[in-house]
């Protein structure tokens, strides 16, 4: 915990130095909700009703999927931080450290996440109460569940990253194709358009990956529109989020072996 | 005195002498380009798949609620195909422009000003962007098959005011970047800005702008002019009302993008005559 509370002030303090990057990033955050929002509302007073949802349901799903994005994404930076420290040679200084390279690693990302949680995600929410008539979730119950799979989703995508990021090691840069490898996860994580829009057998292929358990299965819950029972779902993420840190770990005991340290 | 002097200078050797200039950095960049195949692959299956993935998302909504703001399918394909056109012209030949602020911030402009020929030459000759060329031939095909499945017939008039548009498209973007790089000569950095700018592109090449509020579309028409890139000719070629509401407003392109490269060139040339380096 004491390790954790380093990470998050470290976070905390680099953030504060770039105080005009907080307020574009924000503004940035604000324009793609209400985007989100003003499609929304355009397709459903097309088609009110449409898939059982009402309109202010299917707001908040978009303007949540906007919002989750600007914290959550903060996973992805795992992948570039590697390839930064391999493309600087500067791997090393990391192994170095008396603490696993994973878990040092997670604690990092999880710094980012909280310290992006308050900078973004908390005025992102504020914003779009006051302003994209947000609803709550569902029921207290639905809440809680939403918080515990958005975590969940947290880890899945950090373990995704962090194979992207050991890639690094293997094939030296990721740079080149790792946005849209980003752009792809976005679209099947149902992040954007919820996947119960998607053509059936298209569906089926996307709802067998583990990146439908990063955005929709929160965002699915939040609004009271998972598919299946929150059982069923929270383990599908619990399965996903200890197979990918598993295949992490596996790849780690592999790739370091592959390390060789230049110069001394 | 030192725009003075750099003006005498363009003058005396001529507006050619420049672009011949011009075409051989081009030429030495594309060579050097060209040792990085693998790099290059890559850059086109990237794009493919990225722009194949947002019209796939758009595909889906308006496949599921028929229309969007009143506009099908192909006829949005083709809003998208239009903006990446221009844009590939643009990212060919000026997508650097973005990391002019780099430049600026590091004090590695200074290289420009100690050559006899013009900085801006140097610092857009210095560069083509492989990238482009996949966003060209995309941009290309999606707009032929939107062109087809909307069983389109265009005039020679209506084709020659499309070049124009695109053009002017070209040159829209291009300033428009331009201007918020040249803002670092006296803030230091602009990529804030960049960042906040590429959003707003991002949402004008995906969807008409009747979606959004009457703020919004004032904003990209008025202040950050990117709907008159593909949006408002658009609305004139496919003969659909626009979100304004006020007839022809397409035809406005050429002149906005006119407007828009005086603005760029005072700006330039304000923000070089008072540049003082950064580095040591």
């Amino acid at each position: 915990m004491k390790v954790l509370y380093a990470f998050i002030r470290t976070a905390f303090h680099n953030a504060f130095i770039y105080r005009i990057d907080f307020w574009v990033r924000l503004i940035s955050i604000f324009i793609m909700m209400y985007a989100s929002y003003s499609l929304w509302t355009i397709l459903y007073r097309q088609i009110p009703d449409a898939f059982g949802m009402d309109l202010e349901t299917m707001t908040t799903y978009g303007v949540l999927g906007m919002m989750l994005g600007s914290f959550v994404d903060a996973a992805s930076d795992v992948s570039y931080y590697i390839a930064e420290q391999v493309r600087l040679g500067t791997l090393e200084l990391d192994l170095m450290k008396p603490l696993d390279f994973i878990v040092h690693m997670f604690f990092m990302n999880l710094g980012e996440f909280f310290l992006l949680l308050v900078t973004n995600g908390l005025p992102g929410l504020l914003f779009a109460y006051l302003f994209l008539d947000f609803n709550p979730p569902v029921s207290p119950e639905a809440g809680l569940a939403f918080l515990i799979s958005l975590f969940l989703g947290y880890v899945v995508f950090f373990g995704i990253s962090f194979l992207m990021g050991m890639l690094s090691i293997v094939t030296l840069d990721i740079r080149s194709y790792s946005w849209v490898f980003w752009s792809v996860v976005q679209f099947a994580s149902g992040q954007l358009v919820p996947i119960w829009m998607f053509p059936p057998a298209f569906a089926a292929v996307v709802l067998a990956l583990p990146f439908k358990d990063i955005y929709f299965a929160p965002m699915s819950i939040y609004v009271g529109a998972q598919q299946g029972s929150l059982a069923e779902i929270l383990l599908s993420q619990v399965v996903w989020a200890l197979g990918l840190i598993l295949a992490s770990w596996l790849v780690w005991q592999r790739v370091q072996r592959r390390i060789q340290v230049q110069g001394g | 005195m030192k725009v003075v002097r750099a003006l005498q200078f363009r003058l005396r050797r001529g507006v050619w002498y420049e672009l011949r200039l011009y075409f051989k950095f081009i030429g030495i960049a594309i060579r050097s380009r060209l040792q990085y195949r693998s790099d290059f692959l890559f850059g086109i299956a990237g794009v493919l798949i990225l722009n194949l993935v947002n019209l796939s998302l758009i595909w889906i909504l308006v496949a599921r609620f028929q229309s969007l703001a009143g506009w099908q399918y192909w006829e949005i394909v083709m809003l998208y195909g239009t903006f990446l056109l221009s844009h590939s012209v643009y990212a060919v030949f000026f997508w650097h422009l973005s990391n002019l602020e780099d430049d600026i911030l590091h004090g590695r402009f200074d290289q420009y000003l100690v050559r006899p020929c013009s900085p801006l030459l140097q610092f857009l000759g210095r560069e083509v962007n492989y990238m482009g060329v996949a966003d060209v031939v995309f941009a290309t095909s999606v707009f032929v098959l939107a062109y087809h499945n909307l069983g389109l017939n265009w005039t020679s008039v209506q084709w020659g005011f499309f070049a124009v548009a695109i053009l002017s498209g070209t040159v829209i973007e291009t300033c428009i970047v331009w201007i918020i790089g040249a803002l670092a000569f006296w803030t230091g950095r602009s990529r804030a800005i960049f960042f906040v700018y590429i959003r707003f592109q991002i949402l004008g090449q995906q969807y008409p702008i009747d979606i959004f509020g009457m703020w919004f579309r004032i904003f990209i028409t008025g202040f950050l002019p990117l709907s008159f890139m593909n949006y408002y000719p658009l609305t004139i070629l496919l003969d659909k009302p626009n979100a304004l509401g006020v007839y022809g407003i397409g035809f406005l392109s050429p002149i906005v993008a006119i407007l828009l490269l005086a603005l760029g060139a005072l700006i330039w040339r304000r923000g070089l005559a008072g540049y003082t380096s950064s580095g040591n």
